[in-house]
């Protein structure tokens, strides 16, 4: 019968494992990077992508030369478990890589929302110096930003361990949309709420966040009921601890979504709102629990509830009644409801024992009633972060007249030509809000006039999409003329 | 594989492994250099902090280098499961063994605590490698 010793691997054994690895992980790395090569001398991209995909190739590089210094190494027995398992988490760094990379390479200027992202760019220069928005296809059926702050963390690890791996440029954000809906402008409003999530990190609110966050929690857990509850030998101080993450991180990402709400209406309007609401009809993870929190989304009536006091304080509300009665209606509705336990529910994994249902209502409850307590510091956030910068309702309700009209003759809404002969170039912001209403309004009187033997699906579908071309080209004309 | 399956506990793996170089190389030579005594004292700070949590401690949502994520509680409470250990008075004993190995007088003994620190972030490190391919395997399983 073998011993267990006589199956334990000799530092021989597991050097020959590492260096057959690191054989492997160089192949794969050198084979991405000849991809990413391929890619750049046939598209065309955003100077953004093209700066992220020069990234990815320097990681490439340094973990390519960590791994050759490994296969060189002749490691002590002591730290041999050290060095593979460095391979074990490299080999999850490049299969993370080989993931993006293909993201990145699928995403040039025809497959995105180029004119948009653009834009984007230039907003968020605004706020962050030398903004840097890489604009992302996704196979996913769902718009999203990717948790940066994890990615630098990631990076910083590594570099503990990967010699010159490169630090994530503090400027640079992901933002991420469906492959199918590069054409599709209005529905990429949803944008600038990634937009905001992406500026969120650069603002000292989480820290605020925090400290109000920890008051709350330590009143309300070294006196209420909870604390009591929990002070048996089994809830350890590292269940303790896991709690409080589990608790910090639900308000922390709720606070984060609310930021980037009240972000993208402040900075353009309700075609944000609007293009939500849009959204719920196909994707098939917004929309149906419109009461309920998630553990990283707060629930949608709460949001509205937001949406329809800043929509109020900006001036949209009045434009959203006249033209969408049933939108604002469901407006004034949500912002009706009280956030507590009886109207919202909080849909989480709590980690306390499956029979303790009384104690998860209970801090479901108290969840609800501290987070209503750190929505002011989210909504002062926004004020200061914006404070300054140019709300879209003066533009619009200025050209919107005008924008209407040339898209009602199928015009593209770049130049308005006043009396006089003056011009006026409509804001991408202007755009996209007389575009939304215009849409949801006016679609039926534009295919009206088309002569065209097409049926009616047929005709709104294709008409569907040449609004979106319009409104795209206005804002594509929009960073030229602008200039003159 | 999404971005959290990736990061994971990759920041702890990193972690354990340099820990276990910079304590095995203070085992052979004796002569303790500024980054172990960094690291030990952090090391000890975030293992404190965690014991002073339920008493009201305001330390949480922190970047703390051992217990960032949901994934780094799991594998060090798997390991201190698994050697029927306290985990109150294993968090303590753990905290004081790495502070007299960064400032302690009995060069023996920091040694021999350097030993026993470097066998225990040895496992550490090897279950986090195995928490995470794990939970990315499950993630790959719902993917399908």
């Amino acid at each position: 019968m073998p011993s267990e010793s006589d199956n334990t691997p000799s530092t021989d054994e597991l050097m020959e494992q590492i260096r057959r690895e690191a054989y492997c992980l160089i192949r794969l790395c050198r084979e991405l990077a000849n991809q990413i090569k391929l890619a750049q001398t046939h598209l065309t991209y955003l100077r953004e992508t093209r700066q992220f995909l020069q990234y990815i190739s320097a990681a490439l590089r340094a973990i390519e030369s960590f791994l050759i210094n490994t296969i060189h190494s002749e490691p002590e027995p002591e730290v041999v478990r050290a060095k593979l398992r460095d391979c074990a988490e490299i080999k999850k760094s490049v299969g993370w890589l080989y993931a993006i990379a293909k993201n990145a390479i699928d995403s040039d200027c025809l497959s995105i929302p180029f004119p948009l992202a653009t834009y984007l760019n230039h907003v968020a220069r605004g706020f962050v110096p030398r903004a840097s928005l890489v604009v992302l296809t996704v196979p996913n059926l769902n718009f999203y930003k990717l948790n940066l702050r994890d990615l630098r963390l990631h990076a910083k690890s590594l570099a503990t361990r990967v010699a010159n791996y490169p630090q994530l440029p503090h400027s640079l954000g992901m933002l991420m949309f469906p492959y199918c809906a590069a054409k599709d402008v209005l529905v990429n409003c949803i944008l600038f709420h990634e937009m905001g999530h992406y500026v969120y990190e650069t603002t000292p609110l989480e820290e605020h966040l925090k400290k109000s966050f920890s008051q709350e929690w330590t009143q309300h857990f070294t006196q209420g009921r909870l604390y009591q509850e929990l002070q048996t030998p089994e809830h350890t101080p590292l269940f303790w601890h896991s709690l409080k993450r589990h608790i910090s991180d639900r308000m922390f990402l709720w606070a984060n979504e609310i930021f980037a709400d009240l972000y993208a209406i402040r900075l353009l309007g309700a075609a944000y709102h609007l293009a939500y609401v849009e959204m719920e009809q196909v994707l098939p993870l917004i929309g149906g629990g419109s009461r309920v929190f998630s553990s990283t989304h707060p629930a949608d009536d709460f949001r509205f509830k937001l949406h329809a006091c800043w929509l109020e304080r900006d001036g949209w509300a009045d434009e959203i009644q006249r033209r969408l009665p049933l939108v604002y209606k469901k407006l004034m509705f949500c912002k009706g409801l009280n956030l507590d336990g009886e109207t919202f529910k909080v849909n989480t994994n709590t980690p306390f024992p499956s029979d303790r249902s009384d104690l998860k209502a209970d801090l479901d409850s108290w969840m609800l009633t501290t987070f209503s307590s750190l929505v002011p510091l989210v909504e002062s956030q926004v004020s200061d972060t914006l404070n300054g910068s140019e709300g879209p309702i003066e533009d619009f309700k200025a050209q919107d007249e005008a924008v209407t009209d040339l898209l009602a003759h199928g015009v593209v809404p770049s130049t308005v030509f006043h009396k006089g002969g003056k011009r006026s170039y409509p804001a991408p912001t202007t755009v996209l809000n007389s575009g939304f209403f215009f849409f949801l309004t006016k679609m039926d009187k534009l295919i009206d006039r088309v002569q065209s033997d097409d049926d009616h699906v047929e005709k709104r579908l294709k008409y569907e999409g040449r609004l979106n071309e319009w409104l795209s080209k206005a804002i594509e004309d929009w960073h030229i003329l602008r200039k003159a | 594989m999404g971005t959290v399956d990736m990061v994971g506990s990759m920041g702890l793996t990193f972690f354990c492994n340099r820990f276990v170089e910079l304590l095995f190389e203070f085992e052979r030579k004796g002569a303790e250099n500024d980054t172990l005594v960094t690291i030990c004292n952090e090391t000890a700070s975030s293992l404190e902090s965690v014991s002073r949590l339920e008493e009201g401690g305001t330390r949480i949502g922190d970047q703390m280098a051992l217990f960032g994520t949901d994934e780094d509680i799991r594998c060090f409470e798997q390991v201190v499961a698994a050697r029927k250990e306290d985990e109150r008075s294993f968090l303590n004993t753990l905290a004081r063994e790495i502070r007299y190995v960064a400032h302690g007088d009995d060069l023996g003994q920091r040694k021999a605590n350097a030993k026993r620190l470097r066998e225990f972030f040895d496992e550490l490190g090897d279950v986090c490698v195995c928490v995470t391919r794990d939970r990315m395997r499950d993630s790959v399983t719902e993917a399908i």
